[in-house]
């Protein structure tokens, strides 16, 4: 984290709508993006995470409200006047210039001497791993070194604010997850703010400082990966990152955050993910699958569970664990012998760690 | 086996006519019959030196290369406006391209008439505001040919700039913005460069069917205007000079394939 306390967010999005004739794709949001950071804005498809990267970037109009670049308001200005720069998901690279001349092309717009130019190019080149070229183009590159141009191409401008949209889903398993490493990594050596724009939650996680979860145009948490993950403020937000069980209960007890949650003949201890809850009130309450402790003692935490579902998966064994009422547990534990041998209708005892109460949506 | 129809009728109505009227080129003229066996090269020198014939082989070139640059321009703006029209408006502006050449070509040239004649739309309307004393003589000049050449070869431009402007990549210009572009610049470096495959193959088309075409000139351009065309139509159905008629109309095709070549041998480089 490259912040300081009291340090000006660098960019500050506020009351951010998009419309389309009735239609309210975006907002209204309100973000703030603090310097040097790597910023993440996650969500399905639709949820208006690309929408919100074209308006920062000044492709989009907003129907409503302000951005703010390091105090300035930039919402009125044109693409070209931002000093920002855009990776696009199809990288939108010249085709009828080189490597060299696409990665210039910012330099050249920004009147920078030739000389001085070629040597930018030079050395951005070597930064993401691809130096000697310059005089390709692009149609002769594979697409992960097309996706590095349009990354250096970007970067040599050495711009306020680095916009990533989706950079890396036109790139197979295995290269996306090298480039997620190197993004990373250059972006940290860099230090530019970097917003980046995707809907697979694994990589929203591994690379970045803080995440903006989004659905349906509006923003639904906001925080650092284990903060989202931990304490998911809703049922898409449990959903959508990670693997959840959530099910429908209502408060038996209550003592500051930490509750009792009753569903069918269960009682549960789990801790509220925010609110603090009165006894009666319903809520969502939520165990990850890796938080399930399966044991033969008996105890007052532990619940009879019958074994429904098995799926072994390489490291880890799935199971679906039922309850005396029905009530599905999903369950998820290392593959190791012992829990290799647990066979579908067997009867186990489950200890439910960590459990989180969710609100139910409003 | 599927080009064998192809083959043929590029055989029947391509290859062997060309050969033929080339065959007759180098036959020598007589008055009594349209062309005799004597192999001869005259026809080709009064073409070539006579100054009368020079001046009309030079006129040719210079009014198609004059059309062709004003197609170009007019046609790159409609096909910019086009490009940028909701299907409605498309449609309508595709119609409106298209429509001349529904017409025949001497419905066409008398329609120029109609607007530009002496007592035509286009000098009525000066006359009336007082803006002339006395009509402008449009019909018969090269101005007119020019004008009615350009309004017919439009649809041959519109249509391939507009299909090299529709293939670009959406994201090129928004990307060539971020990085400091300013509109009229992202055109020039990004637009207008790749959409050179679709000016060049339109300037060819216009090209070769000014350099060909008979009936405009002869129509709109009186005795003032005379062009390759024209004078094969002349020599061939009036004076019935066959062999000076063929080799015209030799020169010409020579002419058009030069061109041809010239645009096939850039845009295999440009690929």
């Amino acid at each position: 984290m490259a912040t300081g306390a009291g340090t000006q967010p660098v960019l500050r999005l506020r009351g951010v709508v998009k419309r389309y004739g009735a239609v309210t794709a975006l907002g209204p949001v309100d973000i703030d993006v603090e310097r040097g950071e790597f910023l993440t804005l996650l969500g399905p498809s639709g949820c208006g995470k690309t929408t919100t990267l074209q308006i920062i970037a000044g492709l989009t109009k907003p129907s409503e409200g302000r951005l703010l670049l390091s105090g300035r308001d930039i919402t009125e200005l044109a693409p070209p006047y931002r000093d920002m720069g855009l990776v696009f998901q199809s990288y939108a690279l010249f085709p009828h210039k080189t490597i060299a001349g696409n990665i210039a092309f910012g330099l050249r717009m920004r009147k920078v001497p030739k000389a001085e130019i070629a040597s930018r190019v030079g050395r951005v080149l070597s930064l993401v791993g691809l130096p000697g070229v310059e005089d390709r183009y692009p149609h002769q590159l594979s697409g992960g070194q097309r996706q590095r141009v349009a990354l250096a191409r970007a970067v040599v401008i050495e711009p306020s604010i680095l916009l990533l949209d989706e950079p890396l889903s036109n790139l197979d398993a295995l290269l996306r997850k090298r480039m997620r490493l190197e993004l990373r990594d250059i972006q940290k050596r860099l230090g530019i703010t970097t917003i980046f724009v995707t809907h697979d939650q694994d990589e929203a996680f591994e690379m970045s400082d803080r995440v903006v979860l989004m659905n349906c145009g509006r923003i639904e948490q906001v925080g650092v990966p284990e903060e989202i993950y931990d304490r998911p403020v809703s049922r898409f937000a449990a959903e959508f990152v990670g693997e959840a069980s959530l099910l429908d209960g209502r408060v038996v007890e209550s003592a500051g955050r930490d509750v009792l949650v009753g569903i069918g003949g269960l009682r549960l201890r789990a801790t509220s993910v925010g609110p603090e809850f009165r006894p009666g009130s319903a809520v969502i309450l939520m165990t990850r699958p890796e938080r399930v402790e399966i044991t033969e003692t008996d105890a007052l935490d532990v619940c009879e569970v019958t074994v429904g579902k098995r799926v072994f998966q390489g490291d880890r064994v799935l199971f679906d664990l039922v309850t005396g009422d029905g009530q599905t547990f999903h369950c998820s534990l290392p593959s190791v012998e012992r829990h290799r041998a647990i066979e579908v209708g067997r009867k186990i005892g489950a200890r439910f760690h960590e459990c989180r109460a969710i609100p139910c949506a409003a | 086996m599927l080009l064998a129809p192809l083959g043929l009728i590029y055989l029947l109505f391509l290859l062997a006519p060309i050969s033929f009227f080339l065959a007759v080129s180098f036959l020598k003229y007589s008055a009594t019959q349209l062309y005799t066996s004597t192999p001869t090269l005259e026809n080709y020198q009064r073409l070539l030196f006579d100054p009368f014939y020079t001046r009309i082989i030079l006129d040719t070139f210079r009014i198609s290369a004059t059309v062709t640059v004003i197609t170009a321009v007019l046609a790159y703006a409609m096909a910019i406006e086009l490009f940028r029209a909701g299907s409605t408006l498309r449609g309508l502006m595709i119609f409106a391209a298209v429509a001349p050449l529904m017409l025949g070509v001497i419905a066409r040239s008398y329609g120029w008439i109609v607007v530009l004649g002496q007592s035509g739309l286009v000098n009525r309307v000066l006359l009336a505001t007082g803006l002339i004393s006395s009509p402008i003589t449009f019909i018969g000049t090269e101005f007119t040919v020019i004008v009615a050449l350009v309004h017919f070869m439009i649809p041959y431009m519109l249509f391939p700039i507009f299909s090299a402007l529709a293939g670009q990549d959406r994201q090129l210009v928004p990307a060539a913005s971020t990085l400091g572009a300013r509109p009229v610049r992202a055109f020039l470096e990004v637009t207008l460069p790749l959409s050179r495959p679709g000016v060049m193959m339109g300037s060819a088309l216009v090209f070769t069917l000014s350099a060909g075409s008979i009936v405009t000139p002869t129509l709109l351009g009186g005795r003032q205007v005379a062009m390759i065309g024209q004078t094969v139509y002349e020599l061939v159905m009036s004076t019935f000079n066959w062999p000076l008629g063929a080799a015209a109309a030799c020169i010409l095709v020579l002419c058009q394939l030069v061109v041809m070549f010239l645009y096939l041998g850039r845009a295999r480089h440009a690929g």
